[in-house]
């Protein structure tokens, strides 16, 4: 019972920063019809700015933790704006008619750029990183299940954060505008709504969550590397998949789902764990076969 | 006429100092991630020929042809092919990685090109086929793991959980190092194979918690070293951490931080200031301003070559002459930096010296220096 | 009267073209020329096949390494077991390939759009990790080939020139099956399910048997590159044949070139493998390897300003040439 609660733990930190990148790719798609594919990529400048970050504030003598997670938290957040809405003002928006398959192969090489960035340009960029634990490390051994409290304060947070997002799209003004530009540009831009302010909010709010996604990884695992991206993105997009594209709940879910399905992967199949993977994408792919729309179903059935 | 005396004399002098030049291979990964060491041992093996050179009895002029194999199996065929297919080299010191020297074997031996391993660590290289060409100074995986087995059972861990990625690096050392605990005694808990670029490992060391380990036993690289050893911490696990060579380096400290306190690791080779005559080789290294240190292989890739250079003076700049050369009948405790070099059947050095570290405050310090052996500090159970 | 000349300057383009690269590597011979030029045609072939599905049939494939593997890993595990020729592999590649090709085809043609390329992603990621756990096919350590001896019944060659022409023969072979199709029935039929599926389906097109058809083929063409790739470099393992980026950079060779005209691939290779060269050459050697970086950028420059690829480019110069 106790190692059920320790897997629920490991799968529900998974899911949570999953769903966190899933919702980022739910967004693009919802405004712009794109797929977003350095999105794992902006994960990782998030949480490298929020290093810098730390790095800078502890040479000037800053240690009270408090300061120091949010001076993260900010830095994260500032540099996941910044790489979004450059990747929607001049490489996506441009190319809005092209064939989607463009805007993929772009939005690719723009995530190989800041991985690679991050490579070269970070001090000894090319090994992992520590991360510091700034949350207390203390906790509970329940027998098998170890309960930290940082691991609570962190679903905690992402769960909040979550629902701020929805309450934003449902709630605001601006969320009516989101939904409008969502539903059909065209009727958007006739009601008045500035259309590429729209879609650049858009492209922060993903990229603010996953700015959280990228540091809820780095105070999670206590390390980070340029690379950790690439695996998040395709597991996010794989994510959003599940659930629907341009479906908020439908990406919460999925993200959740395909964290899920990799720890029964892992540990209640009776192969070994490297198949895991194997195991999550096969499982992906015939819900795919057998609901090509997502298990939520998509925005909206205009894609026959 | 006096003017014909003098270029007499110069002619003279000059044919008795020019020696025929020998054209010889280095082979090892001079960019990408393991260009350091391959750096590290271009530098040694140079320091090597230069040394041969400046000697005035030696009998042949060395010349040492640098090669990339990028620590990629395609490159590594390619540079293999291009020394082999090279008549004017007769042998070569050659591959730090495994993976390429397991692809570039097979080209050595369709060349006839004698070659010397300075670095790999895979046991197939020289075990695998029978290639007379074929020779390693470095020890095996087998080597540092029958250390480690045996290490660890006289430290009194009776029952070791173990996670290895599924690379040939990881699954040789899963063997090797399960063969030699069960030998001495010891129970393997559970064996986990993980892909090399995995990022998370909770739900496998949640299991491993389950099977109550009294240390994890870690066949990999530092990359997911690193991530194996913080999320232990994670969830609670607090049990020995055992390594390999894969995690001996100052990375894997970086970014643990104090987590990596305590852990174990064993290497072939000793650092180069406690080999008997290393003193002497760091000295050299030095003198000649290589702007890279030799690393922990250069010591290797020297001693390799000087045991190429050896044999071809003995037999002449002839590739069969010198696999004759190199052949366990002649290599037998032949005296070198890295300690004496003796070859079986399959080339392979019997005596290599296995070093085991700890890391004590940010350092990998040699277990024997260490307070942990002294008793001042105490290995996790 | 202007079309007929530009057909004939065109005509003229391409036997000038055709001929630079059969005397290729009688004018350059240094390995490394021969080398890249190699490349060039591996890639155009890739892109090709590339080209037959995901330009002229609309179905996007991220996962082209998995029959690239499937051509390398077959030719070779027959090599070495059962010391089967490769030309006779390489047959037998693409036949795996074809039979793999409809497995996926099967289930995958039910999605469309970004689920069928996703699909793709996540086969390919599949199969890399089944081959590098799969110890008969060399598991993570590769596969090593047999060298019996040299010579076109071998498929392998003392220097480059050998693989020179088996290359380029393989490419014509690519370009004489797309310019068939493309005027027989299939190739109207995919342009139909290209544009739009559901009307295409409700015109009597069978879009589905068309579509396999087109995995099929290019599956094929997409295996015989593969086992010549092995014949090539002699060495085989996952990472190197069955990568996701190598998926990325078929379907860029033939996107950035031009996707479903019949040069665009060959523009596409002969632009990107000199570049991607060229930016390892001059900037890998300074130790903190920019290459990566700059063939990043490169590409989304022209893929943001030329939308339609080099093709598209190469229509607007030579429209304002043939103006003036």
């Amino acid at each position: 019972m106790a190692l059920l609660g320790q897997y629920a733990m490991n799968g529900a930190m998974l899911g949570m920063m999953y769903a966190l990148v899933a919702v980022g790719f739910t967004l693009f798609f919802g405004v712009l019809d794109v797929i977003q594919f350095s999105h794992g990529d902006v994960v990782a400048a998030g949480a490298f700015a929020g290093l810098l970050a730390y790095a800078a504030l502890s040479f000037f003598g800053v240690h009270a933790p408090g300061v120091l997670l949010l001076a993260v938290i900010l830095a994260a957040a500032l540099a996941t704006i910044v790489v979004g809405v450059l990747v929607a003002r001049f490489l996506v928006l441009p190319i809005k008619g092209a064939p989607q398959l463009n805007v993929l192969l772009v939005t690719l090489m723009m995530g190989t750029v800041v991985r690679e960035c991050i490579r070269l340009f970070f001090p000894n960029g090319s090994q992992p990183q520590r991360f510091p634990a700034l949350l207390p490390s203390s906790g509970w051994n329940l027998g098998a299940f170890y309960l930290r409290f940082d691991n609570v304060i962190l679903l905690t947070c992402g769960g909040l954060l979550i629902a701020a997002t929805h309450l934003l799209i449902t709630r605001t003004r601006l969320g009516l505008a989101i939904r409008a530009v969502a539903q059909d540009e065209e009727t958007a831009r006739t009601m008045g709504i500035d259309f590429k302010r729209v879609v650049l909010v858009t492209f922060a709010l993903g990229s603010v969550l996953a700015a959280f996604a990228g540091v809820m990884d780095g105070l999670y695992y206590n390390e980070v590397f340029f690379g950790m991206g690439l695996l998040l993105g395709v597991i996010g997009f794989a994510a959003a998949i599940l659930g629907g594209l341009g479906n908020l709940y439908g990406a919460i879910v999925g993200g959740f789902l395909f964290a899920a399905l990799q720890t029964v992967g892992a540990v209640a199949l009776p192969f070994a764990s490297a198949y895991k993977d194997v195991f999550a994408f096969g499982v992906v792919i015939v819900l795919m076969a057998v609901r090509p729309t997502g298990l939520i179903g998509e925005r909206v059935s205009e894609r026959v | 006429m006096r003017f014909a005396a003098v270029a007499l004399i110069a002619l003279l002098s000059f044919a008795a100092r020019a020696k025929e030049t020998v054209r010889i291979a280095f082979i090892g990964p001079l960019t990408g991630g393991n260009s350091a060491i391959g750096l590290g041992g271009r530098n040694s093996a140079d320091l090597a020929v230069r040394l041969r050179n400046a000697d005035a009895k030696a009998k042949y002029t060395y010349d040492l042809v640098v090669l990339d194999d990028e620590c990629k199996p395609d490159a590594g065929v390619q540079m293999a092919t291009k020394a082999g297919s090279d008549r004017t080299i007769v042998g070569g010191v050659t591959n730090y990685c495994s993976v390429v020297a397991m692809a570039a074997v097979d080209t050595y031996h369709r060349f006839g090109l004698p070659v010397i391993v300075w670095g790999a660590v895979l046991p197939d290289i020289t075990y695998k086929n029978d290639f007379k060409e074929v020779h390693r100074v470095n020890g095996t995986m087998i080597n540092q793991n029958q250390t480690n087995a045996k290490f660890m059972s006289e430290h009194g861990y009776k029952n070791v959980a173990i996670i290895h990625d599924t690379t040939d690096y990881g699954k040789g050392h899963d063997k090797y190092f399960t063969q030699f605990f069960t030998q001495s005694g010891g129970k393997i808990a559970g064996d986990f194979g993980v892909t090399a670029d995995q990022q998370d490992f909770t739900a496998e060391l949640t299991q491993l918690k389950g099977l109550k380990p009294d240390a994890l036993y870690f066949g990999g690289l530092t990359p997911i070293g690193v991530r194996i050893r913080a999320q232990m911490d994670k969830l609670g696990l607090g049990v020995q951490f055992d390594g390999t060579s894969g995690i001996v380096n100052d990375d894997f400290i970086k970014a643990l931080g104090p987590n990596a306190e305590g852990a174990l690791a064993f290497r072939e080779g000793a650092p180069a200031e406690k080999l008997a005559h290393g003193k002497e080789f760091l000295e050299q290294y030095n003198k000649q301003g290589y702007t890279q240190p030799p690393e922990a292989y250069g010591p290797f890739a020297y001693a390799a070559a000087v045991l190429l250079m050896d044999a071809i003076e003995k037999a002449g700049p002839d590739r069969k002459k010198i696999i004759a050369q190199l052949s366990p009948a002649h290599v037998k405790d032949v005296e070198s930096i890295v300690g004496k070099i003796t070859f079986d059947d399959h080339g392979q050095n019997t005596v290599p010296v296995i070093t085991k570290y700890v890391v004590q405050d940010g350092k990998w310090v040699m277990w024997e220096d260490s307070e942990y052996a002294s008793g001042k500090r105490k290995l996790a159970k | 009267m202007r079309p007929r000349t530009s057909g004939l300057s065109l005509q003229a383009a391409v036997a000038l073209l055709a001929a630079a690269v059969l005397g290729w590597p009688l004018i350059f011979r240094g390995p490394y020329p021969q080398h890249i030029m190699i490349l060039i045609l591996l890639n155009a072939l890739l892109g090709t096949a590339w080209n037959i599905l995901g330009g002229f049939a609309g179905q996007i494939s991220l996962g082209q390494a998995i029959f690239f593997g499937a051509g390398a890993y077959t030719s070779t595990l027959l090599a070495q077991h059962a010391e089967i020729s490769p030309w006779i592999g390489l047959v037998a590649g693409a036949l795996v390939a074809i039979v793999i090709a409809i497995a996926i085809g099967g289930p995958c043609f039910r999605l469309s759009g970004h689920y069928f390329a996703i699909a793709t992603i996540a086969l390919g990621e599949i199969a890399a990790i089944a081959v590098t756990n799969w110890d008969y096919a060399g598991g993570a350590v590769g596969l090593f080939l047999p060298v019996e001896g040299t010579g076109l019944a071998q498929m392998k060659f003392d220097d480059k020139r050998g693989y020179h022409y088996v290359i380029c023969a393989l490419l014509v072979l690519a370009l004489a099956v797309t310019v068939w199709l493309r005027g027989a029935r299939a190739g109207y039929y995919w342009r139909a399910i290209r544009e739009d599926q559901a009307a295409a389906r409700s015109a009597g097109v069978p879009a589905t048997r068309y579509k396999l058809l087109a995995i099929s083929i290019s599956a094929a063409l997409t295996a015989m590159a593969g086992t010549f790739y092995a014949q090539y470099v002699l060495f085989i393992d996952p990472p190197s044949v069955l990568p996701l980026s190598l998926s990325i950079q078929i379907c860029l060779v033939a996107v950035l070139g031009g996707a479903g005209t019949l040069l665009g691939p060959l523009l596409g290779a002969a632009v990107l493998v000199p570049l991607s060269a060229a930016t390892s050459v001059l900037l890998g050697g300074s130790g903190r390897s920019l290459d990566l970086v700059v063939y990043g950028a490169l590409i989304m420059v022209i893929a943001v300003f030329e939308p339609s690829g080099l093709v598209g480019l190469w229509r607007r110069i030579s429209a304002t040439v043939s103006r003036n």
